[in-house]
């Protein structure tokens, strides 16, 4: 009885080890968040968008959580300015205490040793969002699927879209791709497609008469036109902002498997920054279910890993194919071979 | 023969040679020196031939020059053709409505490129295009039926005309001044002698002007091989591809690959040289020959186009239609709408002002708007001020040196306005320019912006003083004024038109730029153009970025029919 006691002690210790552990750094960086009373956040969540609040009502939200940080919130939007901030940190100039950068600009910023390094784990955040080296976590996400006009595929056709469809040769010249395929970039990976099947789809695409877009709001407005039956690897984001705001009889979305989900945008927390522990309760904040319920609000842009959010009832029951670590660092290479595959001038 | 240099000539040039060693050389060098890096510029890799190798070892590489050239030329000769017969029928002729068509020619100034060529996707895309869409029901009722087109948009000559019709205004502006200022003597002489108005054209009037002429379709032609919106927006989809494509897609990574767009650079930098030596041997050096306003007084003439003024008037409307109206119609259109659609009774319930209505709700939008005012005006003022030092050093002074001050100064044509940015991040943030506290605010966006512009506005200027004969300058010192004196009161007035004309230019683009203040600018400092850019590029909001841009095109074209009207005050209507 008595080592059946001692046995369940153990136990329920080991258990809440775990919890203890990570209530331990919360606390200490909480008191240490209070003593420095702002943080400066600069990521990519649009202040407002149609009038109805985006970063605007996280803001809210964290601070009503955590009311003795007063949020200084500033939109750091597309490459260009992440390349500023790239450049400012690296001149020693730090604009932000949390702030954002693309997956394959990390490796450039540890090499300027700009990204202050942190066990986020032991903060709770899920492992799959955390970027290796402790360098930053991943706190959005993107599903990508097929687009299709209705007046031009019946919706029992599109509910049985493929992959392989996009190169059907009934559909020739009526696709459209995005410039940069992200959604070829997943499949290249061993346990997905695979190299050699990806570049032959893309060569396939490109023998089909496919259309690149650089502009995606673009392509599927005239996929909403009619210029196009379908847009293969389109974000969700944009399909959905594409309905709100116009004809949701005209188009579809087809979540096809395997379904392409990666986890997009580093967020860190620069090095020498002057509120180191408002900067990580915020991170940590952004990656908590709360979080990331009213990031899935504001954006749809929630991770498919919490329940509750439009990503996870997406692929609720469907094979995932995830954009994993160590491909994501070469996605650059990657993609290059791909666009070379689709018949893109590219030079390597 | 080179004189010997005043004291006051020779600090002047250092003076001018040291600000655009500054805004130019610097950038230019970096750049240069990153080409032969690889990595990123703040963690720059090992030294190497590496970028170029990639660069220039690719068959692919020489395969889009020569598209591009071909592109290139194509857009330069119809801007050729529509700009100069233009300067020539406002300047020259006594075709009706001549002072509402100069004024008209600059809207398309005010119109930002991805919009314009945005709007003619929807115009002439093949399948929904409203124009396709149009003709097609019109080619229905004579029985001929086509499931697309018949124009499509995705094509080469697509392209050429996109490019053709957008830098008609720029070489308008180019050589307007030379065509008002003009001394009549020669081709009255021409019709004393009984030549017609198309021969005198030809055999006098554009062979005088050859300088204006020659720099602004040189111009024009580094402008066009550096093309980039309507190859990205009509080549991509259509599968034609130049050289400004082939390094967009090569070189855009989440990383950009610096090294190797240096690399592809360095050509556009050499072809750039390339091209100021020709100028300097075919014009600058004989600039006596092509001077046409002397010591006599004159007064304009205007040639009279009998039944064909009317006909003049007509081509003007139809490149107006064209080059405005339709694409503008597209933006008014759009911007009224939650999404783009084509027109119908069920789009027509939709139109609302709600896009309007986000952009005035934007707490910045005013301060956006003055920072957009201070930096167009400095910017242009500077940037023609800075342009006409130049000009005046190499036409005039032509000390020695002047031709490696022009090839710097033509040469920033080459340099992006994204490396120009990032060298100055680099400069403003490290002692000692760091203590002048000018990074994150409107004057260091002025400053890259000069570096910009300072190539267009200096073949304007250049034409313009090559123009005005040296005897002019020589009475004026010789009756005992000073030289600043003399360009004050003698040369300026006289070459005001090609100023305003590049001032107008500059301030437009200003006004437009958003890659260089995307960059530079600070929370307080940024301009109407970066929101411009966060409604197109980042949000993809299509309807309120064409909301914006329609309220940037009324600013400017207010801005525009000013300075035109002052010009016009200035000079005597033509």
């Amino acid at each position: 009885m008595k080592l059946r006691l001692l046995r369940l002690a153990c136990a329920g210790t080991l258990l809440a080890l775990p919890a203890l552990a990570f209530a331990q750094p919360i606390d200490k960086i909480v008191e240490g968040a209070k003593k420095e009373a702002k943080v400066r956040v600069g990521i990519t969540v649009r202040w407002q968008e149609g009038g109805k609040p985006g970063a605007k009502r996280m803001v809210e939200l964290f601070h009503s959580r955590y009311p003795f940080l007063k949020v200084d919130y500033e939109r750091v939007g597309g490459s260009r300015e992440r390349e500023r901030v790239l450049t400012e940190l690296a001149a020693g100039q730090i604009s932000y205490d949390v702030t954002v950068l693309s997956e394959t600009q990390v490796p450039v910023a540890a090499k300027a040793n700009v990204i202050e390094k942190i066990d986020w784990r032991a903060l709770g955040v899920p492992p799959r969002h955390v970027h290796e080296d402790g360098l930053g976590v991943n706190y959005r996400s993107q599903i990508y699927g097929i687009a299709y006009n209705r007046k031009q595929i019946p919706e029992a056709a599109g509910a049985q879209l493929s992959w392989e469809d996009c190169a059907a040769p009934r559909f020739r010249g009526k696709v459209a791709v995005d410039s940069r395929p992200r959604h070829l970039e997943i499949f290249w990976q061993p346990q997905v497609w695979g190299r050699e099947k990806t570049l032959a789809h893309a060569r396939r695409l490109a023998a089909n008469g496919t259309r690149f877009e650089q502009d995606r709001t673009a392509a599927m407005t005239k996929l909403a036109l009619g210029e196009y039956a379908m847009v293969c690897g389109a974000f969700f984001s944009t399909y959905h902002e594409q309905i709100r705001s116009g004809d949701k009889a005209q188009l579809g979305f087809r979540v096809a498997e395997p379904v392409p989900v990666s986890l997009g945008d580093v967020v860190f927390v620069p090095r020498g920054t002057p509120h180191p522990n408002a900067a990580r309760l915020w991170v940590v904040w952004s990656l908590s279910p709360e979080g990331q319920q009213v990031l899935d609000e504001v954006e749809g842009s929630g991770s498919p890993l919490f329940p509750g959010t439009q990503a996870a009832a997406l692929i609720k029951g469907k094979k995932l194919a995830w954009y994993e670590p160590e491909y994501r660092a070469k996605a650059d290479e990657i993609l290059k071979e791909v666009l070379e595959a689709s018949g893109l001038p590219i030079v390597r | 023969m080179r004189a010997r240099l005043p004291s006051s000539t020779a600090l002047f040039f250092l003076a001018v040679v040291a600000i655009l060693i500054w805004l130019i050389a610097i950038p230019l060098g970096e750049m240069l020196l990153s080409s032969f890096r690889s990595g990123h510029p703040v963690a720059p890799g090992p030294f190497s031939f590496k970028n170029y190798r990639v660069a220039y070892g690719s068959p692919l590489t020489y395969r889009m020059i020569l598209n591009t050239l071909v592109f290139a030329a194509g857009g330069t000769a119809v801007t050729a053709a529509i700009a100069i017969s233009f300067a020539w029928l406002l300047e020259r002729t006594d075709m009706p409505l001549r002072n509402l068509c100069w004024s008209l020619l600059l809207i398309p100034l005010a119109m930002p490129g991805l919009l314009f060529s945005m709007a003619y996707v929807f115009l002439l895309m093949p399948t929904s295009g409203l124009v396709n869409v149009w003709l097609r029901d019109l080619f229905s009722s004579f029985g001929v039926e086509l499931s697309e087109g018949p124009i499509n948009i995705y094509s080469l000559g697509g392209m050429i005309f996109l490019d053709g019709m957008r830098g008609v205004t720029t070489v308008f502006l180019m050589v307007a001044g030379a065509f008002r200022i003009m001394d009549p003597a020669l081709e009255e002489a021409s019709f004393a002698a009984g030549a017609k108005n198309w021969a005198t054209l030809k055999r006098v009037t554009l062979p005088v002007l050859r300088p204006a002429l020659f720099a602004a379709l040189l111009y024009e032609f580094a402008s066009s091989m550096e093309s980039f919106e309507a190859p990205l927006i009509l080549g991509l989809p259509g599968r034609i591809y130049v050289y400004s494509t082939m390094i967009y897609v090569s070189t855009r990574d989440a990383v950009p690959d610096y090294g190797l767009g240096a690399a592809f650079a360095a050509s556009y930098f050499l072809f750039s040289l390339g091209l100021v030596y020709l100028y300097q041997r075919a014009v600058v050096r004989r600039a006596e020959r092509f001077a046409t306003v002397g010591g006599k007084g004159y007064r304009p003439r205007r040639i009279e186009l009998g039944r064909w003024r009317y006909a003049a008037l007509g081509v003007f409307i139809l490149y107006f239609v064209f080059a405005v109206a339709l694409p503008l119609g597209v933006l008014v259109w759009t911007s009224l709408l939650p999404a783009y659609e084509p027109p119908s009774r069920a789009a027509l319930a939709r139109l609302n002002w709600d896009n309007y209505g986000l952009i005035f709700s934007e707490p910045a939008l005013l301060r956006s708007a003055w920072n957009t005012f201070i930096i167009a005006f400095t910017t242009a003022t500077a940037t023609v001020m800075l342009a006409f030092a130049v000009s005046w050093l190499v036409v005039r002074a032509r000390v020695k040196g002047s031709g490696a001050l022009d090839g710097l100064t033509f040469a920033s044509h080459a340099v992006p306005g994204v490396v120009i940015a990032l060298s100055f991040i680099f400069l403003y943030l490290q002692p000692p320019l760091r203590a002048l506290g000018l990074y994150g605010t409107v004057w260091l966006v002025v400053l890259a912006l000069i570096a910009q512009y300072v190539s267009f506005a200096s073949r304007a200027t250049h034409a313009a003083v090559m123009q005005i004969h040296k005897e002019l300058e020589e009475a004026g010192e010789a009756a005992g004024a000073s030289r600043l004196r003399v360009l004050w009161q003698i040369t300026f007035p006289l070459i005001r038109p090609a100023f305003i004309a590049a001032w107008i230019w500059v301030a437009a683009h200003a006004v437009r730029a958003f890659s260089v203040p995307l960059m530079l600018a600070g929370r307080t400092s940024r301009p109407l153009a970066v929101m411009l850019w966060h409604l197109w590029d980042e949000e993809q909001n299509l309807p309120a970025a064409s909301a914006l841009g329609v309220l940037l095109i009324a600013i400017l074209t207010v801005v525009t029919f000013s300075g035109r009207a002052v010009v016009a005050r200035g000079l005597g209507s033509p």
